[in-house]
């Protein structure tokens, strides 16, 4: 056996064996890469082939294993067939040149490469070889063969030289270079055939590429593991050092595009459920704002289905909708991650490469994957913020627009937290303490305690009740209504204070009693002094007139009467509205009968009928007795008074719930809707036909209201023209009321 | 029976005096407070009738000075009662009665006479009296001692404690107490209990903001309590 032979049965048990365990390692790191499996089926191939040779050489050394030496070259030469194949199939799917249906086509070629092999090694034609004296292997390749083989591996080195810029490891660069000569002196050269030399060649060139293989697929990306994390801590201490969404979007997209050497990022963000294009980086600014619907484009797929998504080249195998404009044209490997923060899709970041760069391996869909998280936090944190900015923004030109309301108005503002320090006071209110600095001062520090409250528990309660406590309170001679409300809600945080000067209303007040009192006064000594003559005159002259002069007298004191009316209907609208009632029990029904009994009378004269229908049953009412005899008698009256001969006046009373409810219902002339709602207001008479001959003041109603209204009660009417009207008078009953034992006046 | 008018309404004054002289009283006619309080001192009458609003001096003062040395029976006529507080501060100034102007003659003789029968209530109908140490109502002689010292009552001041002690332990509404001490054509005149309660109260509670006797029914009435004082 030649040395040659002997170095070339080395090389080829080596092969073998390392050959073996890095398909196995290449095959376990990923068995589903394309690239793995092609090179895996060229390394069999490979394998195929050197174990052929292997076992031809040494039967033919041996000699008188003839059969054994044949079965050695069929197999080598199915192995050098596949060979070709696998490594034009291998260096395709390499560099990224395969079309749709590459993968179909390859698989069918391989079959037809196999079969026809399979065929030639079953046939009964033995293959050309023969064995040398020397125990040294001699085969030969048909010359059709030789030419098929040849194109095969010119084509691949063609297309290895062609997209060489594709193929990131310059190791399988070579490899494929040497096999492919390994191969074509194979073929073209018999003595270097006979030689081993194209097998070795070819062997070792395998070596190369398993050993490339290994440390693209596994041995980098471990080693760059580090790097790795290290550009995406990186990454996140760039995008968190912004805290403007367009920066950080900014910021990612260039970061993406820097750590995968991309040509270019964009960023798409959820919108409500469509997804706008929010950042770009190396790409035209015009196409933010850009809309896509969430399932189309490669983005769109990658929101709906929550996954990252990778296509290879996008031209040719991304068949939807383009992500953006000019895509079809521009893009090559792109790869689109969904931004997931809380379960919900932010948005989509997209790292594009174009058709002449690189290709996108797991690797680098992995570390967009990292990237991912990060993003969508720091998304999520600058809309926080963006957010919390617009609402202190807010907030500040509320408070803005709120002091200067409060320190522009003219009434004193003080507002007080709960220890009672004074966390604001408008200038009106410091000129009130001689301009002294108020805040962070106690209250009781800077006022007198005349100022106060005298019962603070009651103001207390009142505040806890109802939120809004009032009085009165003197300061420099000018008298102030002070109101107190809760600040916050719902715990109170504190109270603010807000003073009204109503030192010229109480002046004004002052004077319109003291005007009421004296024009009363004026007028009613003038008038009594009148009415007790016509009394005098009556009595005593009462056998000395005609009628006529007693009817002119009688005339004379109806007048005076009513004049007397007048002014006392205008002193107890003035007595009712100041508040001074006296409060005891009252029989409502008593309260009706005395009423009415006054117009008996009177509706006898008119021909009305006045009906009383009060059960015994009725609950009593809290009030000022002669006042609400004073409401029901103006009530019953004006029912009387506008009532037709013939007609009828009904007063009746019941208890609803815990209210007793008297209604007085005539069958009158009625009041006509545009009266209604002024029926109530002093001096309003409605102008109605059939009422102009009725006397009256126009304040009968209007001391009802008030009467009703100082008892918490309430009145309303149902009226139509020519068919009567109803008052219905609502008062608290006596049960319902709150009842106090033992209190001194 | 003598009555006083003082009222600086001549038309008015006549008008009254014509009025009462015609159902048999002695009538004297006064233009001023002065004049008033001078023919009060001569004629000694059985009952005042005062107008208010007065030059010099009004009816108010009038009214003091005649409690400062009698107990007569004072009638307030006036035009000037707008509210309660007007009535309670002409009750306040030791009157018995305050009527408000215009009023119809008769009734205003109804209520002179009213008046003159209270003043000359005796004694009679009340039975024992009360005594705890403290408070000694005598009813027979119609003196009151509080602490030993004797007090001065008005008739109707009087009368109200003699029906307050004699409903003891029992709430006595206001009407009960118009009717019964002022006579009933008086039920309406709810201010009148109040400002007499708190006089009361003012002359024989140890302390009248803290009534231990006269004590208040909240909207109802008022309530005498005996004490356990010996």
């Amino acid at each position: 056996m030649s040395d040659a032979n002997t170095v070339a049965l080395v090389i080829n048990s080596l092969t073998i064996a390392l050959a073996l365990p890095m398909l196995m390692l290449l095959l376990w790191q990923d068995s589903r890469s394309g690239v793995n499996l092609f090179f895996g089926l060229l390394m069999v191939m490979v394998i195929v082939w050197s174990t052929g040779m292997l076992l031809g050489r040494i039967s033919a050394y041996v000699g008188n294993l003839t059969s054994l030496t044949e079965w050695g070259v069929r197999l080598l030469q199915i192995g050098f067939t596949g060979a070709c194949v696998g490594l034009y199939l291998f260096a395709v799917i390499l560099s990224g040149g395969q079309g749709r249906f590459f993968t179909r086509l390859a698989v069918l070629a391989i079959l037809v490469v196999l079969a026809y092999q399979g065929f030639i090694a079953f046939s009964t034609v033995a293959p050309a070889f023969d064995v040398q004296p020397d125990g040294t292997l001699r085969y030969s390749f048909g010359s059709a063969a030789t030419v098929i083989y040849a194109s095969f591996v010119l084509m691949t080195l063609a297309v290895t030289w062609q997209r060489r810029r594709k193929i990131r490891d310059r190791g399988l660069v070579i490899g494929i270079f040497g096999f492919g000569l390994g191969v074509l002196v194979e073929l073209i050269s018999p003595e270097l055939r006979n030689r081993s030399i194209g097998i070795d060649l070819s062997a070792v060139s395998s070596l190369v590429m398993s050993y490339s293989m290994v440390r693209v697929q596994i041995i980098e990306p471990l080693a760059g593991r580090a790097n790795q994390l290290k550009a995406v801590r990186d990454v996140g201490l760039a995008i968190t050092s912004h805290v403007r969404l367009e920066e950080v979007l900014r910021t990612i997209a260039g970061q993406a595009a820097e750590i995968l050497q991309a040509n270019g990022a964009a960023i798409f963000l959820n919108q409500g459920g469509t997804l706008e294009l929010a950042a770009v980086h190396n790409m035209p600014q015009a196409f933010i704002g850009q809309r896509l619907a969430m399932g189309e484009g490669l983005a769109g797929r990658a929101a709906v289905t929550r996954q990252s998504a990778r296509v290879e080249d996008y031209r040719r195998d991304w068949t939807g909708q383009a992500d953006m404009p000019f895509a079809k044209e521009t893009f090559g490997a792109v790869i689109a991650a969904p931004l997931i923060f809380a379960d919900e899709v932010m948005g989509v970041l997209v790292v594009i490469e174009g058709p002449q760069g690189r290709r996108f391996d797991r690797e680098d869909v992995r570390l967009v994957d990292l990237l991912g998280p990060q993003a969508a936090v720091a998304i999520t944190n600058s809309r926080l913020f963006e957010r919390q900015r617009g609402l202190t923004d807010e907030l500040e030109a509320a408070k803005n627009q709120l002091e200067t309301v409060l320190t522009s108005t003219e009434n004193p503002v003080i507002a007080l937290n709960r220890r009672c320090e004074i966390i604001f006071a408008n200038p009106a209110a410091a000129e009130l303490f001689d301009n002294q600095s108020l805040t962070g001062r106690r209250i009781r520090e800077i006022a007198p305690t005349s100022i106060l409250p005298t019962n603070p528990g009651l103001a207390l309660r009142e505040l806890n009740q109802r939120r809004v406590y009032i009085y009165e309170v003197t300061i420099r001679e000018r008298t102030y209504l002070c109101h107190v409300g809760l600040l916050g809600r719902p715990r109170a945080q504190g109270f603010v204070a807000v003073l009204n000067d109503i030192t010229q209303l109480k002046e004004l007040d002052r004077i319109k009693n003291q005007m009421i009192r004296m024009t009363s006064h004026d007028l009613k000594n003038p008038l009594s002094a009148a009415m007790f003559h016509i009394e005098l005159l009556q009595e005593e002259g009462a056998g000395l007139f005609t009628d006529e002069m007693r009817e002119d007298i009688n005339t004379v004191w109806t007048q005076l009467h009513r004049m007397n009316r007048i002014i006392r209907g205008i002193l107890d609208l003035e007595r009712v509205q100041s508040g001074t009632l006296t409060f005891e029990e009252c029989v409502v029904g008593d309260i009706i009968r005395s009423s009415a009994h006054e117009f008996e009378d009177q509706a006898a004269k008119r021909g009305v009928k006045l009906l009383i229908d009060v059960p015994d049953s009725l609950p009593t009412v809290t009030g000022d007795r002669q006042q609400l005899v004073q409401a029901v008698s103006n009530l019953i009256e004006n029912a009387v008074k506008f009532t037709l001969e013939g007609g009828t006046v009904r007063v009746s009373a019941e208890r609803i719930e815990d209210q007793v409810v008297i209604h007085v219902a005539d069958t009158g002339i009625g009041i006509p809707p545009e009266a209604q709602p002024r029926i109530f207001e002093r001096f309003f008479r409605a102008k109605h036909p059939g009422a102009e001959q009725i006397s009256g003041t126009g304040l009968g109603l209007s001391l009802v209201k008030a009467v009703i209204d100082a008892h918490k009660g309430r009145i309303w009417l149902e009226s139509e023209v020519n068919k009567g009207t109803t008052m219905h008078l609502v008062l608290p009953a006596r049960q319902a009321t709150e009842m106090k034992k033992s209190e001194p006046v | 029976m003598k009555i006083l008018i003082v009222d600086d309404e001549q038309a008015i004054r006549d008008a009254l005096g014509r009025k009462l002289r015609r159902e048999g009283f002695n009538v004297f006619l006064a233009g001023s407070g002065i004049d008033g309080l001078r023919m009060f001192h001569t004629e000694r009458p059985d009952v005042v009738v005062l107008d208010i609003v007065m030059p010099e001096m009004d009816g108010l003062t009038v009214c003091r000075r005649i409690r400062e040395i009698a107990e007569t029976p004072v009638m307030m006529l006036s035009a000037n009662a707008i509210t309660e507080e007007d009535i309670v501060e002409g009750l306040n100034a030791g009157a018995d009665e305050y009527l408000v102007k215009p009023i119809r003659l008769n009734e205003f003789v109804a209520r002179v006479q009213a008046l003159l029968r209270r003043s000359q209530m005796t004694g009679n109908e009340a039975k024992t009296g009360y005594n705890d140490g403290y408070l000694n109502v005598d009813l027979q002689r119609r003196q009151v001692h509080v602490e030993d010292t004797k007090i001065h009552l008005t008739p109707t001041e009087f009368k109200l404690l003699v029906v307050l002690i004699e409903n003891a332990g029992r709430v006595v509404s206001q009407r009960e107490l118009l009717e019964q001490v002022w006579g009933h054509e008086y039920v309406d005149d709810i201010y009148y209990p109040r400002v007499y309660i708190s006089q009361l109260r003012r002359k024989i509670e140890p302390d009248a903001a803290n009534p231990i006797y006269i004590l208040t029914e909240h909207r109802v009435g008022y309530r005498f309590e005996k004490q356990n004082r010996t």
